[in-house]
């Protein structure tokens, strides 16, 4: 019996050595086991790179610092108009506890650019008073025009450049939290040249000045504005309810030729009316602009009233219709999908006149299409429409921003 | 030979028959209840993680992942971390409170909160840093001697009292339901009463910068001023310890040696589904708990917290919810095509509802068109994908252990100005209660606490009848074994009995001889089919008699 112990002594220190995997007398024990042998192989909190470079982007206010930071240099993306291209370019923020100081610049891919300064003082005084200084230099050099009036070919499209200098400075009061009024005063330095897109005709060597106001001459204005602004849209941003009714008189001294001073009138009424819980509304919009001169002043074809483009008849090109009077109605119904889509339906009606008894409800140029909005209640990032009606063809629009 | 060789082969062969026996026995998997079964708490916090490094997660990862991703493991499984009686031990997760044990209003309505009061004084010694979607700050209250800090936050202009009164009652309800959550005190900020610490900074787009006279008259700008001139505001305490990062509602946190069971089949975090809807907490995300590393007996040991509860009841924090909050995932893929298919001629269920108005501090709280089983948080959450009837029973019960009267008391916790906004609050959480209680109470077999004396009386109660959600059943069927706990096998004793009263008595020859014994409870009502599912209770001898020791299948 002897040469039994051995083996017995074996297979017990073999039974020991297999309890790592036998379960413990009790619960506790058994869950203090599972632990221990976690503990034994634990390892470190891993994240996968693109949660670290979100959570980075997060935590660092990466975005808002590229594009929007309280203070210091950042990126100025687009808004240069339709047409423009792809823009984008440096600028500067600098800020004390009562001004703020805002540089920008953009240089688009069909070489529009933007330089500009703004020095804004958001409290004069009182919460109810703002105050702004405002400066640009700006190149256009593919500006489109298709002769004025309500019947303009398209196939008579042309384009010229356009260069400003403008310097401005407003005060606004704040009645209300809905109720402005803002005073302006600017000066404008424009001046227009020939155009640089191959793919149409110079405006300057085709058009016959006749047909276009302040072709060949372009006096520096003065400019008075005066502006009523009521606006109770909720969001305001990205409104489903309420409305903004602004009016807008400004008056354009010509300071050099004594022959291009004119006044410009602009109403522009919102309505937003939700129904079910806001996921669905119209959202209605009545633009009228109406232009008036004193003894033989024009009204310079560049600063005319416009339709056409991703703002109004969209399926027409961007300021396909020109002239002295506009007016323009638009329809949208639009559909919340999600909380980041929103559907619509749009249908618009608008014309262009020469003269203010022309603005009436006959011949006018229609859109109509659908689109989807990409956002939340802090505003439209993405927007893409597909515009039809005209006989102009079917036009796909991609914007950054809403239509009204 | 033969003769010498055969006692050392006898000798073998039972030698490895013990190791055999020795192995198998001691397998987990052989043995159904441990000596210690049911155990009251799960000792999570035995092992040292010290080691542990704080992570963050990334909000819009945690969007995108959950909602066009699956984390977490595959659904179907119970859940994992209740003990063999069906009920969530206590743990460094959660402290069975309300349901568990008899709760006084006081100590419902106190929830967390350790101080009595707050002095209107304080020091800013911080900026409330990029996150969240009140304004606010970080501050001391002048005069406490342990420099405790506090989150200060103010409600919108535009709503006040919203989203402060719905944290105070979603965090005194979060800690009864038994959640680790903050202190949350309701105080008013006297500008006047307000210091700058030397020190205090503020954390911007472009880096720390000192926190200025300018930052704080910025934020009280986005705060709602009372008519008094003071600004209502939560006081939040920072808990003990080292923040760790946010937990998730899947998974296991890897550098944490306590944390075994994956989040997604922890009864108490799929259970949380039926509280957050109950209170539509449609924010009941990971973004919103926080683990922080605390000091256990020379160890450092995780503890996981939720709060902000700013979005709860009828405040999305900044407005009141919008209808969808609760209603629908931010992206709900069947519902947002066919709206999309039909240029919004589809027309969502909720959407089309009409709602009854609320006071304005209420937000829309309401209890029309809840439905518990529908609701929905902002997106997808793993745990609550997971829950099953189980879960939700066991949830539920909790709710239904809120009387109105702890209820109102709750609400009033608020301090709305307008006392139409409490009652209205408390009556909408009572609606939402009963409607929580009918759903998931009356949705599995009801019948709880099984008692079973040493001559063999049984009884038990039916909580669907006793939350007044349900009739009594029409009758019961009960079929007796005697149990194998090494084996698990059942042996039964006789044949069914049926009975229509909440009590009956075991055959005498179940009762000989076996240490553990089960009966298998069938309930039976036309209305609720799923009572039929047979409830399978154990019982283990000891010397004073029988001791409840298990409960499955639910």
């Amino acid at each position: 019996m002897e040469p039994v112990k051995p083996i017995l002594i074996g297979l017990f220190l073999l039974s020991s050595l297999t309890s790592p995997v036998i379960a413990q007398d009790t619960r506790e024990a058994d869950l203090e086991k599972r632990r221990r042998d976690k503990a034994a192989s634990a390892g470190k909190e891993r994240r996968a790179g693109l949660e670290r470079l979100l959570f980075k982007l997060e935590d660092d206010l990466v975005l808002t610092r590229l594009f929007n930071p309280h203070h210091g240099l950042f990126l100025r993306i687009g808004a240069l108009g339709e047409g423009a291209g792809f823009a984008a370019g440096p600028a500067l923020r600098l800020r004390t506890d009562h001004i703020v100081f805002t540089t920008t610049s953009a240089f688009s891919l069909r070489r529009y650019w933007i330089v500009d300064g703004t020095l804004d003082v958001p409290r004069l005084g009182s919460n109810r008073v703002s105050a702004q200084l405002y400066g640009r230099r700006r190149d256009y050099p593919q500006e489109d025009f298709f002769g004025l009036g309500p019947d303009s070919r398209v196939e008579d499209q042309t384009d010229f450049r356009l260069k400003d200098t403008a310097a401005r400075g407003s005060l606004a009061f704040h009645l209300t939290p809905w109720l402005s009024a803002v005073g302006a005063v600017e000066y404008l330095a424009p001046d227009v040249s020939r155009g640089t897109d191959s793919r149409f005709p110079d405006t300057v060597s085709v058009v016959d000045p006749r047909f276009a106001p302040g072709l060949t001459e372009q006096p520096d204005f003065m400019r008075y504005e005066g502006r009523l602004d009521l606006d109770y849209r909720d969001p305001n941003l990205n409104a489903r309810n309420g409305g903004r009714y602004t009016f807008t008189v400004s008056q354009y001294k010509d300071r050099d030729l004594d022959r291009y001073s004119f006044t410009r009138a602009d109403v522009d009424l919102q309505q937003f009316i939700p129904f079910f819980h806001e996921h669905r509304y119209f959202a209605l919009r009545g633009l009228l602009t109406t232009t008036s001169t004193d003894g033989g002043n024009e009204v310079p074809f560049y600063l005319q009233p416009t339709l056409g483009g991703a703002y109004g008849l969209r399926s027409f090109r961007a300021y396909r219709f020109r002239d002295r009077h506009r007016m323009l109605l638009q329809g949208e119904y639009r559909y919340i999908v999600n909380a980041f889509v929103t559907g619509a339906l749009f249908y618009e009606a608008g014309k262009v006149a020469p003269s203010r008894s022309d603005l009436d409800f006959k011949d006018l140029e229609r859109s109509y299409g659908f689109g989807l909005r990409l956002g939340s209640r802090q505003g439209v990032a993405f927007r893409s429409d597909i515009a039809f009606g005209g006989g102009e063809g079917t036009r796909i629009l991609l914007r950054f921003d809403n239509v009204f | 030979m033969c003769s010498e060789r055969r006692p050392v082969l006898l000798s073998v062969a039972a030698a490895l028959a013990a190791v055999w026996m020795t192995a198998a026995a001691g397998y987990g998997a052989a043995q159904k209840f441990y000596p210690d079964d049911p155990i009251a708490r799960d000792r999570d916090d035995v092992m040292n993680a010290s080691s542990a490094e704080p992570r963050e997660l990334s909000e819009m990862h945690d969007f995108l992942d959950h909602t066009f991703g699956s984390p977490g493991d595959e659904q179907g499984t119970a859940a994992v971390n209740v003990n063999t009686l069906d009920e969530v031990p206590d743990s460094s997760w959660f402290t069975n409170r309300i349901g568990a044990r008899e709760m006084a209003i006081g100590d419902v309505v106190r929830g967390p909160d350790t101080e009595r009061t707050l002095g209107d004084s304080w020091t800013i010694t911080q900026g409330k840093g990029p996150g969240g979607l009140q304004p606010g700050f970080r501050a001391i209250n002048d005069g406490d001697p342990t420099k405790q800090l506090y989150q200060i936050e103010f409600d919108p202009p535009t709503d006040p009292e919203l989203a402060t009164g719905a944290e105070v009652i979603g965090t005194a309800i979060y800690h009864a339901l038994g959640y680790n959550v903050v202190d949350m005190y309701l105080v008013t900020v006297d500008p006047a009463k307000v210091q700058i610490a030397d020190d205090a900074t503020v954390k911007d787009t472009n880096g720390r910068r000192k926190f200025t006279k300018r930052d704080l008259e910025g934020i009280l700008a986005l705060a709602a001023r009372m008519s008094d001139g003071g600004y209502r505001a939560l006081a939040s305490r920072f808990v003990e310890g080292k923040p760790m990062g946010p937990f998730e509602y899947h998974g296991t946190r890897a550098d944490d040696p306590n944390d075994i069971h994956p989040h997604e089949h922890r009864r108490e975090l799929r259970g949380n589904r039926v509280f957050a809807a109950w209170l539509n907490h449609d924010d009941s995300r990971a973004i919103n708990t926080l683990d922080m590393l605390v000091p256990k007996d020379g160890r450092q040991v995780f503890r996981h917290h939720m709060y902000d509860f700013g979005a709860v009841l009828g405040s999305a924090t900044r407005f009141p919810d919008p209808p969808e909050n609760g209603n629908e995932y931010y992206i709900d893929k069947r519902p947002s095509l066919l709206t999309l298919a039909t240029f919004g001629l589809y027309v969502k269920p909720w959407v089309r509802r009409s709602y009854p108005d609320a006071p304005t501090a209420a937000g829309s709280f309401t209890h029309v068109g809840f439905d518990p089983v529908k609701w929905r948080a902002n997106y997808p959450n793993p745990a609550f994908n997971r829950m099953r009837p189980d879960d939700g029973f066991w949830a539920a019960r909790r709710v239904a252990a809120f009387t109105d009267e702890q209820l109102r008391a709750i609400a009033a916790k608020g301090r709305y100005s307008d006392e139409a906004a409490a009652a209205h609050i408390a009556d909408t959480l009572i609606k939402r209660r009963n409607i929580v209680a009918r759903t998931w109470i009356a949705g599995v077999n009801p019948v709880v606490d099984p008692v079973l004396t040493q001559t063999g009386a049984l009884s038990f109660r039916n909580a669907a009848k006793d939350a007044g959600v349900a009739p009594a059943a029409a009758s019961y069927s009960f079929q007796w074994s005697r149990f194998d706990n090494a084996a698990q096998t059942h042996t039964a004793v006789g044949g069914a009995i049926e009975s229509t009263d909440t009590r009956t008595t075991a055959p005498p020859a179940v009762l000989d001889g076996s240490p553990y014994i089960s009966v298998a409870i069938v309930a039976t009502h036309p209305d609720h089919p799923a009572w039929a599912k047979s409830l399978q209770v154990y019982f283990r001898r000891t010397a004073g008699g029988w001791q409840t020791v298990g409960i499955e299948n639910r």
